[in-house]
């Protein structure tokens, strides 16, 4: 659950008990074995973060935070513990693209919005068309792409 | 919306002490600290007191995932952050709060004296606030409002002395837990924390939100008894990316969370809070 505490004011009238609820960040991430990836991407995410405007010197973009950001949370969505850790790239709009190239498989994943993520997804083993997804609330598609993915890299 | 809907539970003395009505929007860049200032000059005469807080972080309820994400908090500076702008009213008892994406309204029961002015009467209050801060973003050219999460918290507080005495005694409140528990385990039950989490749909049986409910064990500051606070938060996406949409989600929220709140307590709290239909 996300909801942050501090939208309500009321919790400031009672204290609670001792809780054992908050975990250090690292201690989820390793509880998944998934700490080595997410800290790659998460370093990446930080390379993008850091570019500045035109740094491709044909006039791109800084790269969106909300983007990075929402890159990041579906990334750790979608990814299970043996993903191999994506290629993450800016786009000269300033946004996030995320992409894997494995095992007959191209998944390209571009963030612009917190709710704006378009996929491309092509199975070469499988010979079907290219598919073309524009998802927002809902990530199942994208899920079923990278379970087969991992499946495959196994 | 004016009337409240025939069909919905109603009681006459709800443990409510505190709701918020919010909205989250993909962010404004040009919503910084002089046209905050901006905005306040707007609303001070109802809301005088304005303090600062740390930023909200944005949050986005979706589905198809295997987990959700948050459990890892991600944040990127490219700049010092801009705070959240509380305005309040000077007996603390109504407070906007905005931040460069997102717009909430609280009330809160400031003593116990206060009544619970029902969501008929608080509604219009954050309508007119977020019609107020729409025509302010518009009137500044401080750029487009899209929507993208809509959010109703009740916060409940429970207290101890009527119906239940001590933080053993959750199957008194709630009917999620069985007395059972505290008849059959070997040890003395000491306490209780509850979670649920529960998916919204809409007509359509397509993907909205989410409804959360906590019930967490706590003491007073006054006198330091037991008592429960339950929260009950329903987020989701607004039924249509516009103004209407945002109200929308958040009747319909509103309407889930009360419904929720009678059928997961105990008829016999129902009658300390006076249930009324």
């Amino acid at each position: 659950m996300t909801t942050n505490a501090a939208t309500v004011l009321s919790d400031q009238d009672c204290r609670r008990p001792p809780s054992v609820a908050t975990r250090d960040y690292r201690e989820i991430l390793s509880g998944f074995n998934f700490d080595q990836t997410l800290e790659q991407i998460l370093d990446r995410l930080n390379d993008l973060a850091n570019l500045s405007a035109n740094w491709d010197s044909y006039g791109a973009k800084r790269i969106d935070t909300l983007c990075i950001r929402t890159a990041f949370n579906v990334l750790a969505s979608v990814m299970r513990e043996d993903t191999p850790a994506p290629w993450i790239v800016p786009t000269p709009d300033g946004h996030v693209q995320f992409e894997w190239h494995t095992q007959g498989i191209d998944l390209e994943v571009e963030v612009s919005s917190a709710v704006s993520i378009h996929v491309s997804y092509e199975d070469h083993w499988l010979g079907q068309p290219p598919l073309e997804v524009a998802l927002s609330y809902d990530l199942s598609d994208l899920n079923e792409f990278v379970g087969e993915l991992t499946h495959r890299t196994r | 919306m004016t009337d409240r809907q025939v069909d919905l539970p109603s009681f006459d003395r709800p443990p409510l002490i505190e709701t918020a009505l919010g909205v989250q929007f993909e962010p404004l860049s040009n919503l910084d600290i002089p046209r905050l200032g901006l905005l306040w000059q707007r609303v001070r005469e109802h809301l005088p007191v304005i303090e600062q807080q740390q930023p909200l972080d944005p949050v986005i309820e979706r589905i198809g995932v295997r987990q959700q994400p948050g459990a890892v908090s991600f944040q990127v500076l490219q700049q010092p952050p801009l705070p959240r702008c509380w305005f309040l009213k000077k007996d603390g008892g109504e407070l906007l709060q905005v931040q460069q994406d997102r717009i909430v309204w609280n009330w809160r029961k400031i003593s116990d004296e206060v009544v619970y002015p029902r969501y008929e009467t608080i509604r219009p209050h954050f309508v007119d606030h977020f019609d107020g801060f729409l025509k302010f973003i518009e009137e500044e050219k401080i750029g487009d409002f899209r929507p993208n999460q809509c959010e109703v918290i009740y916060v409940n507080h429970i207290h101890s002395g009527e119906g239940w005495e001590t933080h053993a005694d959750v199957d008194k409140i709630f009917l999620g837990w069985s007395s059972e528990y505290k008849q059959r385990a070997p040890l003395e039950l000491e306490t209780t924390q509850l979670f649920a989490r529960h998916i919204i749909y809409d007509e359509k049986r397509e993907f909205l939100g989410r409804l959360y409910l906590s019930i967490e064990p706590a003491f007073q500051k006054s006198d330091d008894q037991p008592m429960f606070i339950m929260k009950l938060t329903a987020r989701g996406k607004p039924l249509s990316p516009d103004r209407e949409g945002v109200l929308g989600f958040i009747d319909l929220g509103r309407q889930h969370i009360v419904k929720t709140f009678d059928a997961v307590t105990t008829q016999g709290m129902h009658n300390i809070w006076r249930k009324i239909k």
